[in-house]
């Protein structure tokens, strides 16, 4: 039971954050107790050398007194002294050691080891050997035993008696302990508050990287769908870890992306290769098993030729599509579009005129875009391309302009069969071929590549109402995209 | 024309040899990006082929090493890798022509011979004649047998690639890419038509044709 409560604790304490916490804690506790020392140290040595000179000029006094008045007077002196004054600490021996007056119960001085002075010789205070000592005494106020601290000199006499004088070292001694204690108190206090709030950030941090633990360990056994959870913030609020969350979850949208490519690859390749190979191959059985001429091979070998070159730009055409639809491919620079779509109404004009059909470019000079001329060039060509071959007679017309707003349209139309409204955006989908158009030679992934094309270049691909004819109407793509700036 | 391939597919390299080889060049074979290298230092070639993926050191630093070097023999990439990043990625390195993977014998042909034709020299000059076809760069002018064809300009371009090839095979999409500067597959014949439209030009009118079409290749402009 405790072991299963202290196991967690365990793993939290081997966190960053409760680290760090720690680390701090331990710095300030440092500090602190360096201050502290610091300060004590200092205040009680000043003290200690205010009573120090205080002891010496009472003993002075006292010095002189004993000098003329001798013993006599001096005892008379400190026991006077003695009675009256509190912070004042007096003791007079005698020779044998004994004490003889005073307001202290004795020298806190081992007195064999301080050196006599030879009898008959002069009193000199300036020999006086000083201590630091603490005493007990009854508060002055509530009347309760206190320790206190004092400072005091002794002065042995040539006559054989001593004198001790000391200072007490007053309040400030007592408000410097107090505080030292207080700190003391305080600095456990906060170690033990850091130790708290250390594991309960590292609780927190714990959960947050659970979370996004949690979440890779789901993508990698397969679930690509998992995101890990957002918090509901403000915009530009998060910490670290809303930006670490983001982070991962537009990294788990690239990876969706590029797997779910590579995937539709595979299947592209599949749909779109496998239907003009199994002809291929029922082609060239056919020719094995029945051809009787060397030229009904060749003619046979000739064709299979011409499927195969179909073969491999379908093939082309879907990896390239793949590619673009996970983002890569496609280098955009600064590109005059008036001049491209001249370029390619100049291509497409002898052909789409050899089709029996008229053809009109109306192209607005100086539209400039950021786009790659290759990849744009044949998107435009796809859309050609299809027109030519969906329109049986009347017109082809061919556009560029400005729009309102900072977009340009290319847009295409014709007056060929024309597309029901409902089925318009049905075949910009991959793979779709509507029934009406099986018979037509194509991949069918010229729209989904035109489509990828808008995309990857910021814009879009529409389809609408094209050119009349007799009895309905035909088609206009619109290839919409935004100007440079 | 003196030619080395430089190809690690052994089968595919030596399809290539004989396909150059019936078309009246000598081949010469290497295996790896070294070998290669060091044969391309070495021999008076007219063109390098170049597979872009060689073992030991690939295609694009051998041939950007070569040109570092001062070798400025025309050199044909050739990868699987056929997107347009990738071609800008080869001329870049020092190629001066890329071809993707798979391509047809006539292709490569027809592009080894533009390249062993463009280092010839004669790239400069401003006055064009092939037999009684003449072209005239700067006044912009066609004659055949001295009398002036009208010919418009997007048809000028394309004469003038012909003429430069003048009694060579060219591509399809050797003209889309050398005319027209786009790299990929139009599903429509639009080479085609303009080709056939030049030709009611310059042999309508005149006894003996010029541009022939070459079945499963391209074209081919006479003198």
């Amino acid at each position: 039971m405790l072991k299963k409560l202290l196991l967690p604790l365990r793993s939290l304490t081997r966190t960053t954050s409760f680290r760090v916490a720690m680390a701090f804690a331990g710095l300030f506790a440092g500090f602190a107790v360096l201050l502290l020392g610091f300060l004590y140290a200092t205040t009680v040595g000043r003290l200690g050398l205010e009573a120090d000179r205080a002891a010496r000029q009472v003993l002075v006094e006292l010095s002189s007194i004993w000098q003329t008045e001798a013993i006599d007077g001096l005892n008379m002196a400190v026991i006077q002294r003695a009675a009256r004054a509190s912070d004042t600490l007096y003791v007079l021996v005698q020779p044998d050691g004994k004490v003889l007056s005073g307001n202290l119960d004795a020298v806190p001085l081992d007195l064999s080891q301080i050196d006599k002075p030879e009898a008959g010789s002069q009193l000199n205070p300036a020999q006086a050997v000083a201590t630091s000592f603490s005493y007990e005494r009854p508060d002055v106020d509530t009347g309760r035993i206190e320790r206190r601290r004092a400072r005091g000199v002794f002065l042995a006499g040539p006559d054989g008696f001593g004198l001790f004088v000391a200072r007490d070292l007053g309040p400030g001694v007592q408000i410097a302990d107090y505080v030292a204690r207080v700190i003391w108190l305080g600095g456990a206090g906060v170690l033990a508050f850091a130790v708290v709030g250390g594991l309960m950030a590292a609780r927190q941090a714990a959960g947050r990287v659970d979370e996004l633990t949690r979440t890779t360990r789901a993508v990698m056994a397969g679930d690509l769908q998992r995101r890990a959870a957002v918090r509901t913030i403000a915009p530009g609020d998060g910490d670290e870890f809303d930006a670490l969350t983001e982070d991962l979850n537009a990294m788990l949208e690239r990876i969706e992306r590029l797997v779910t490519a590579a995937r539709t690859t595979g299947d592209s390749i599949a749909h779109d290769l496998r239907s003009p190979l199994t002809r291929l191959r029922a082609r060239l059985e056919a020719s094995a098993a029945k051809a009787s001429s060397p030229e009904d091979l060749r003619d046979a070998i000739e064709d299979a030729l011409i499927q195969l070159d179909g073969v491999v730009t379908t093939f082309n055409a879907v990896l390239r599509l793949s590619r673009l639809e996970a983002g890569e491919g496609g280098k955009l620079e600064t590109l005059d579009v008036s001049l491209l779509v001249g370029q390619l109404a100049d291509l497409f004009e002898p052909v789409i005129e050899e089709a029996g059909l008229s053809f009109t470019a109306d192209i607005e000079p100086d539209l400039i875009i950021k786009a790659d001329r290759s990849l744009l060039a044949q998107s435009i060509s796809n859309l050609l391309d299809n027109a030519v071959k969906y329109t049986p007679e009347g017109e082809i017309r061919l556009s560029a302009k400005r729009l309102s707003g900072r977009d340009m349209a290319i847009c295409i139309a014709d007056s060929g069969a024309g597309i029901p409204v409902e089925q318009r955006n049905h075949v910009l989908e991959r793979f779709v071929r509507l029934d009406s158009a099986r018979s037509q030679p194509g991949s069918g992934i010229g729209l989904s590549l035109a489509v990828a094309i808008a995309e990857l270049h910021g814009g879009r691909l529409s389809l609408e109402d094209g050119l009349p004819r007799g009895d309905g109407v035909g088609l206009e793509a619109r290839l919409i995209l935004p100007l440079a700036s | 024309m003196r030619v080395l391939i430089v190809e690690d597919a052994g089968e595919t390299a030596l399809y290539m040899r004989r396909a150059l080889e019936e078309a009246g060049h000598v081949v010469d074979l290497a295996a790896d990006g070294p070998t290669g290298e060091m044969m391309a230092r070495g021999g008076a070639f007219d063109v390098l082929v170049f597979d872009r993926m060689l073992p030991k050191k690939d295609g694009l630093s051998v041939v950007a090493d070569l040109r570092t070097a001062g070798i400025a023999t025309p050199v044909l990439f050739l990868s699987a890798l056929g997107d347009v990043e990738h071609r800008v990625e080869g001329l870049k390195a020092g190629g001066d022509d890329y071809l993707a993977k798979p391509y047809a014998a006539s292709e490569l042909i027809a592009r080894v011979e533009a390249l062993g034709r463009r280092h010839e020299g004669g790239a400069a000059s401003t006055h064009l004649k092939v037999g009684e076809l003449e072209m005239d760069l700067l006044a912009r002018v066609v004659r055949r047998e001295g009398r002036k064809i009208d010919i418009q300009p997007r048809e000028f371009r394309l004469l003038e690639y012909l003429m430069r090839n003048a009694n060579q095979v060219v591509t399809r999409t050797m003209l889309l890419e050398k005319v027209w500067d786009y790299h990929f597959d139009p599903q429509t014949n639009v080479i085609d038509v303009h080709v056939s439209r030049l030709r009611s030009k310059i042999d309508r009118d005149f006894d003996k044709p010029m541009l022939h079409t070459v079945r499963g290749a391209g074209y081919r402009l006479e003198a």
